[in-house]
């Protein structure tokens, strides 16, 4: 369990201190990580919120981004679903990249018990909090150099985030398309670039991958 | 932003983890659909950034002299090799910073 609490620390101090540099109140920059407690929906947050993005844009986009937690709850689903709403809620809530990887993924026969779940996701939970406080603490500490070129911070991370998960032509191809899409469409100050951009990438990489398997 | 805003996204977020830990949920999510979702992060992500590197507040940056375009074609090569995220964000920065003070 530690090396994955670990592993989230540099987020949690991004997020919390990305949250300062956008300009938020502090009670909005705890509330992200506390109410949120999703790293990359929070930075994706921040990025829209700092370039202006309108209020519906940024609720479809958190939608999709968070979208992959849907796959996260099916191999738990049978094991989950059966469990009274007092149990089901807190691990809903507490169902993160991390406890889905804990949980044993897909590949996982038998499931681990309740109060495991529970207990695990609501260690990452108190890391995932304090991580973010100490972020909010050294950005308010820090001279505020960053937030003169926040977009770059943002451009940034999310290349460093993206490119490890470019594994397939599949993928790279997806990649490709939601960019070059995303800047032809902002070009044309289309409504909704983004959210059009990303998902034609989605199917397009998911249909991509769908032949690849055919083809095999 | 506004508190109703941050409401509204932890309420998605909740939303979205919840959504099949629901027994009444009779639905199944065809194959294509569940497939597309695992591209999610890295194909919207990328298409937040786009914009952002193109244009600056709606217009064009001239392709050579833009910083933006540079440090993200730095950034992709950076992330490539070296897999530990704070590194890779710093040197990134650092390569940012060095091309805006051109």
């Amino acid at each position: 369990m530690f090396p994955f609490c670990l592993s989230v620390l540099p987020w949690g101090i991004l997020a919390g201190s990305m949250a300062v540099q956008a300009g938020l109140p502090l009670w909005q920059s705890i509330g992200l990580s506390a109410l949120m407690f999703a790293g990359a929906a929070q930075l994706v947050t921040l990025g829209l919120v700092m370039s202006g993005a309108n209020v519906v844009t940024i609720l479809i986009t958190v939608f999709f981004i968070t979208t992959q937690h849907i796959i996260y709850a099916l191999p738990l689903r049978n094991y989950v679903s059966r469990l009274a709403l007092r149990y089901r809620l807190p691990i809903g809530f507490l169902l993160t990249d991390e406890l889905f990887a804990l949980s044993g993924g897909k590949s996982a026969q038998q499931p681990r018990s309740v109060s495991y779940l529970i207990a695990a996701g609501g260690f990452f939970y108190v890391c995932w909090v304090i991580f973010s406080l100490a972020g909010i603490v050294m950005a308010t500490r820090i001279p505020d150099l960053a937030r003169y070129h926040l977009d770059l911070l943002i451009i940034a991370t999310f290349i460093t985030i993206v490119v490890p998960m470019v594994r397939s032509i599949s993928s790279l191809l997806g990649v490709v398309l939601s960019l070059a899409l995303s800047m032809a469409l902002a070009y044309f100050h289309v409504e909704g670039a983004l959210v059009i951009a990303g998902l034609s990438g989605m199917f397009f990489s998911a249909l991509l991958s769908r032949r690849g398997e055919e083809g095999l | 932003m506004s508190g109703a805003l941050l409401f509204a996204l932890a309420g998605i977020v909740f939303f979205n983890r919840y959504l099949f830990l629901e027994p009444r949920l009779p639905i199944r999510l065809p194959a294509l659909v569940q497939q597309a979702l695992k591209y999610s992060a890295p194909c919207l992500l990328t298409a937040i950034c786009g914009p952002m590197i193109l244009m600056d507040h709606g217009i064009v940056r001239p392709i050579r002299d833009n910083p933006y375009l540079w440090g993200a074609l730095f950034s992709v090569i950076i992330a490539f090799f070296i897999r530990n995220v704070l590194l890779a964000v710093v040197l990134s920065l650092i390569f940012f910073a060095l091309l805006l003070s051109l």
